[in-house]
């Protein structure tokens, strides 16, 4: 045991007050230290300290209270015995009533109180005979606010640690409670008597007469709070902040429901606020309030709720608006947004819970709001004058919005009558059929009606199902079928992809009447010659293919009626065959053909020789196409075909596009005949056949298992007849001969020479170096010294088809999704371009080497080949290659520059130049030519048949200001004499860089 | 309609985040220019901006105006007259001001102090972003 003299100095140290802070803590600290080790038990230090806790000088005995309940207070993990704390209880109760050292004893208390259980805890009749006396003697509302903040706190430590000995206490418990906390200011306290509040009325069970009785003297208190306004400083983390008050506000609430009829007239009443985070409190409030308070209590404000929430949901749209101008509008738009939003889910929460076993009250209400009928109508009847106010389209939102949440309730816990659903239905399918000059409310009512559409699980077994099929999806594919309804065609096209793409089923049947629209049409267009039905036809076509189809492909694989359909169309075209008649409009085929490819090319591969069987037999019953096995004897003369019908064409091009679209395992009927045929289409410059040709030699089957494709030829032997027969008819002298008289059909044979070309490129075979090296010489043969003699006809037909062979590189190297592509399952072998970059690069370099000191005209073309071949590799091995190219290619900007019809090839060129500038490596090979590249940008600075060649080039010659100094410094004038001019620019964007541009150059000095 | 295209963007476009240094707005959050305080002449290749200082005592209403010429030199065509002008009535020195603002050895030899020069670059160096 510690002698009384080794820590009676700590008392006196504590209890003089003249002494620093500091000080009086390092004595708490102190005996704290000697209780903790057994130095010192807390009975002798109560019995040695008693002249301090009993002297009649309140200044000593609060300061001596103090130190014993701090003491205390620092103790909480050591045991003490059931005497030790019941004799404290007993003396920390009592001085509960001496007001001048009540600090002292509410410390000590709050020590007591918040002891664990094992290391001795205060009894229960201990604990009453606390909370009497401190009910009887403590008065809040007139401490400080430290003292009111431990009050509160030994309170809330009572209510929650020892519910059972303050619950008996009944009205006592609650009257101190209410005064306890009334008229309290603090936002720290505030926040502990909101929770009081709310603990002490989940003490007694609900009903409880005790509650009843206080519920309105309970929340009078709390009323006054609501809605929580204080601009206390933001920032400090330790403080309770507005919306910490406001939360626990509305838990305090929603602790009883017998605060209802209270509540909800307060909270109606701020609703109505000009303030607007009132507004915001009250709908929050007001949706937890709905949830507790619970159906019955609430139903009776069911009209004044809605009445109340229709003002705020029609004068805040929860969308945002577009334009947002400075920042303290920026803000006030967001509060209106969230107003707009929480309004909402109020009114969701209110559909939910106002609801009786016999009616829906609350959704009735609603429907049978004139209002809501008023606007409705308003809008559906007399309508209203297009592109109005944000505002308007803000309360449409939320009413159609609201539609939607009633009409997107899963069946079973859905809050509205089928045949309100079907009303719902019905009012937004006849906005759709009939307002459509009022484009946002039509789209807005289309997407509404998917998203219904998309909620409903299964649209053949439920009632709602039924309903919407019959009235949505019927109604959407009537519009198909009937001719005079004003709807234009592409909005009814938007109907019926829209409400196809919520399900299969749908879908099927708006596929299955697109059908029956698109035959009925072709016919007519094709057997009455109507060009309006042409053009019907070619758009709906276009729905079909590129919005129908890809989203049923994700709905059903391989489905039968992409095949029926297929064959349907060969049917009729089988018809129009035996018909004779002339087709006049090219663009119904192009559609066609699309649709026909995306069609094969998402059936199976069965399902894909079944149309090519079926095709093939009706193409292979018309007599004068060119239909016998390939030979090599053959000459060109023999297979001429005649010049017959359009509808011949047709077929092939159709035909064409099948094979097209077909997967590599697919078997093909008679491969040689049909090699034959393509062939000579090829070489009539029938484009779709050397398509087809194209992709049949590129999905060849590599394995060697050729049988099951063509008994008489391997695939080289197959390759070579090809590029035999092509090159003869290519470079013999009648060709040449007509080159330049005849239409674009000998440059289209050109290009589908270029497309066979891309198709063995494509799957990596070496044969289309042949190809390359015949296009090569196209390009040289212009150049030809012997060719000089030549009269001027024939040097524009020979420089024609150097032209045509330099573009066939672009065939050949971009990237087409009209064939050869992977959404037409194209063999492609990785790094293709890349490969064949670096193979032709050499080539084509040295050729420009060599015809360096040739006319302008000559290395144009072969120039343009580079350019072709540059622009269209990625742009990572071109910067690989810099240190070789980039002299030339300046070059060859500058002469192609020289000619208006290269200028998109120039700006991709450019593009290629500024990558370059972007690379590390690559902007040393540019410093290293930077006198060449200077003065082709300085030039292209005022190019002036694109802007965006001009534009790019300023931004070129930006980044080169960022070159090493020494190096730049010498082009400066130049460079700025170039910018001024461009400064003078008709166009403002070129200006605006200009000025960039010359500011960068400018200071470099 | 040449000189409509022209009043219609760039000219005021470039104005946007000129500062006045004392304040940390650009002047046209400050209403220092306005767009109708910029006249453009296509045809005759004349420009004429009459800015407002901020207070009729503004010591800042000559490094304004030279901020706004200098931008205008660097911005425009060559063959452009360019005059700036203090509003009439709005500063207690504005014939000062304005004389010193349109006299081509004035600006040269200011621009030649690379103390002012630095302090007109600072301002504008945000316009060339």
């Amino acid at each position: 045991m510690a002698n009384p003299s080794s820590w009676t100095p700590h008392v006196e140290a504590f209890v003089d007050t003249s002494r620093p802070p500091s000080e009086h803590v390092a004595s708490i600290e102190a005996t704290t230290k000697l209780v903790n080790n057994d130095l010192l038990s807390l009975l002798d230090l109560v019995k040695e300290m008693e002249m301090y806790l009993t002297t009649s000088d309140h200044v000593i005995r609060s300061r001596g209270i103090l130190f014993l309940a701090e003491v205390l207070a620092r103790i909480t993990s050591k045991p003490l015995d059931s005497v030790s704390v019941s004799c404290l209880a007993e003396f920390f109760t009592s001085r509960l009533s001496d007001w001048q050292a009540l600090r002292g004893a509410l410390v000590g208390c709050l020590a007591l109180l918040r002891r664990k259980g094992s290391l001795g805890t205060i009894a229960i009749s201990n604990a009453r005979k606390l909370a009497q006396s401190f009910f009887m003697y403590v008065q809040v509302q007139s401490l400080t606010v430290n003292d009111r903040k431990l009050s509160f706190e030994v309170l809330h430590c009572l209510l929650e640690e020892y519910p059972d000995a303050v619950v008996v206490l009944g009205d006592e418990l609650l009257y101190g409670i209410c005064e306890a906390v009334d008229e309290e200011k603090d936002p720290d306290c505030l926040m502990l008597s909101f929770q009081l509040v709310e603990i002490v009325i989940r003490l007694f069970p609900d009903p409880s007469d005790l509650v009843t009785r206080f519920a309105g003297d309970i929340f009078e208190i709390l009323s006054k709070y609501f809605p929580v306004y204080f601009t206390h400083g933001g920032g400090d983390e330790l403080h309770a902040t507005r919306d910490d008050l406001s939360r626990a506000l509305m838990n305090a609430f929603c602790s009883t429901p017998n605060f209802e009829p209270f509540a909800i007239p307060l909270l109606l009443d701020k609703l109505s606020s000009s303030l607007q985070s009132a507004k915001l409190d009250s709908l929050k409030y007001l949706t937890n309030c709905l949830r507790c308070y619970g159906a019955d209590r609430m139903l009776k404000h069911s009209k004044a709720i809605w009445l109340n929430l229709k003002d705020v949901i029609f004068s805040f749209p929860p969308q945002r608006p577009l334009v947002l101008t400075t920042e303290s509008s920026q803000d006030t738009e967001r509060v209106e947004h969230q107003i707009g939003k929480e309004a909402l889910s109020c009114l969701q929460t209110a559909m939910l819970c106002l609801t009786s076993p016999d009616k829906d009250v609350f959704i009735n209400l609603i429907l049978e709001d004139e209002d809501v009928v008023k606007r409705f109508g308003f809008v559906l009847n007399e309508g209203y004058s297009v592109g109005t106010s944000v505002d308007i389209h803000g309360q449409l939102n939320a009413l159609v919005k609201v539609l939607q949440t009633l009409a997107t309730f899963p069946e079973h816990y859905s809050p509205i009558s089928e045949s309100v659903y079907h009303d719902i239905l019905l009012m937004l399918i006849s906005v759709v059929t009939c307002k459509y000059d009022d484009v946002y409310l039509w789209n807005l009512s289309l997407k509404t009606l998917g998203q219904i559409g998309s909620s409903i699980e299964d649209i053949h077994d439920s009632a709602k199902g039924t309903i919407y099929s019959r009235t949505v999806v019927e109604r959407a594919i009537s519009l198909l079928q009937v001719d005079d309804t004003a709807l234009p065609l592409s909005l009814k096209l938007d109907v019926v992809s829209e409400i196809g793409a919520i399900a299969l089923d749908p879908m099927s049947r708006v596929l299955k009447a697109l059908e029956e629209a698109i035959v009925f049409h072709i016919s007519k267009a094709c057997v009455d010659g109507r060009t309006e039905s042409a053009e019907t036809a070619i758009c709906l076509l276009e729905c079909y293919s590129c919005k129908l189809l890809p989203r049923f492909c994700t709905l059903q694989d391989f489905d039968e009626v992409l095949v029926l359909f297929a064959i349907r169309l060969w049917e009729q075209m089988e018809s129009l065959v035996a018909s004779k008649n002339e087709i006049k409009v090219q663009g119904l085929l192009d559609s066609l053909m699309m649709t026909m490819k995306l069609l094969v090319a998402s059936c199976s591969e069965e399902q894909q020789s079944l149309i090519v069987k079926r095709a093939y037999t009706i193409v292979s019953a018309v007599k004068c196409l060119p239909l016998q096995p390939f030979s090599p004897s053959s000459k060109l003369e023999e297979l001429r075909i005649s010049p017959g019908f359009s509808i011949h064409n047709w077929l092939v091009s159709l035909f064409a596009s099948v094979v097209i679209a077909l997967r590599p395992q697919t078997t093909l009927p008679d491969v040689d005949i049909l090699l034959n045929m393509f062939i000579v289409f090829l070489l009539e410059g029938q484009l779709p056949a050397a398509q087809a040709l194209a992709s049949i030699l590129n999905k060849w089957p590599s394995n060697g298992n050729i049988s099951e494709l063509s008994s008489v030829y391997t695939f080289d032997q197959a390759i070579d007849l090809v590029l035999e027969k092509c090159f003869t008819v290519l470079s013999s002298s009648s060709f040449l001969a007509n080159f330049y008289s005849s239409n674009d059909s000998k440059i289209n044979a050109i290009a589908g020479l270029a497309w066979v070309g891309k198709g063995l490129l494509m799957r990596g075979h070496e044969k289309v170096k042949e190809i390359t090296m015949f296009f090569l010489k196209c390009l040289l043969s212009s150049q030809n010294s012997e060719i000089m003699q030549l009269n001027q006809k024939e040097l524009d037909a020979r420089s024609l088809l150097a032209t045509s062979a330099a573009d066939a590189f672009q065939l050949i190297m971009s990237d087409s999704d009209v064939c050869l592509s992977k959404q037409f399952h194209a063999t492609t072998k990785p790094l293709y371009k890349q490969r064949f970059f670096s193979s032709l690069i050499p080539v084509l370099l040295s050729s420009v080497k060599e015809y360096a000191t040739m006319n302008t005209n000559y290395r144009t073309v072969l120039y343009r080949a580079f350019g072709h071949l540059i622009s269209n590799t990625p742009l990572a091995a071109v910067v690989a290659e810099s240190h070789k190219i980039v002299p030339t290619l300046v070059d060859c900007l500058g002469i192609l520059s020289l000619n208006t019809q290269n200028k998109d090839l120039i700006y991709s060129l450019l593009l290629v130049l500024s990558g370059i500038l972007m690379d590390k490596n690559g902007k040393e090979h540019i410093t290293e030519n930077i006198h060449l590249v200077i003065n082709l940008l300085a030039k292209l600075v005022l190019y002036p048949h694109m802007m965006l060649v001009r534009e790019t080039a300023l931004q070129c010659l930006v980044a080169m200001s960022g070159l090493p100094h020494s190096r730049i410094y010498p082009m400066r004038l130049q460079v700025l004499r170039a910018v001024t001019k461009a400064l003078d620019d008709k166009k403002w964007a070129v200006r605006q860089e200009a000025v960039r541009c010359r500011q960068a150059w400018a200071s470099i000095a | 309609m040449v000189a409509e295209l022209i009043n219609a963007n760039p000219v005021v476009y470039e104005r946007k985040e000129r500062r006045d240094p004392e304040h940390p707005y650009s002047l046209e959050q400050l209403n220092v220019v306005t767009d109708d305080a910029i006249e453009v002449n296509d045809e005759k290749s004349h420009v004429r901006v009459t800015f407002t200082p901020t207070v009729e005592h503004c010591s800042m209403a000559t490094i304004i105006g030279l901020c706004l010429r200098v931008k205008l030199i660097r911005s425009l065509p060559s063959r452009y007259k360019v005059d700036i002008r203090i509003a009439p009535g709005t500063h207690a020195t504005e014939a000062t001001v304005n004389k010193q603002l349109n006299d081509k050895e004035r600006v040269a030899a200011a621009l030649e102090n690379p103390t002012l020069l630095e302090v007109i670059e600072d301002c504008l160096s945000p316009t060339f972003a």
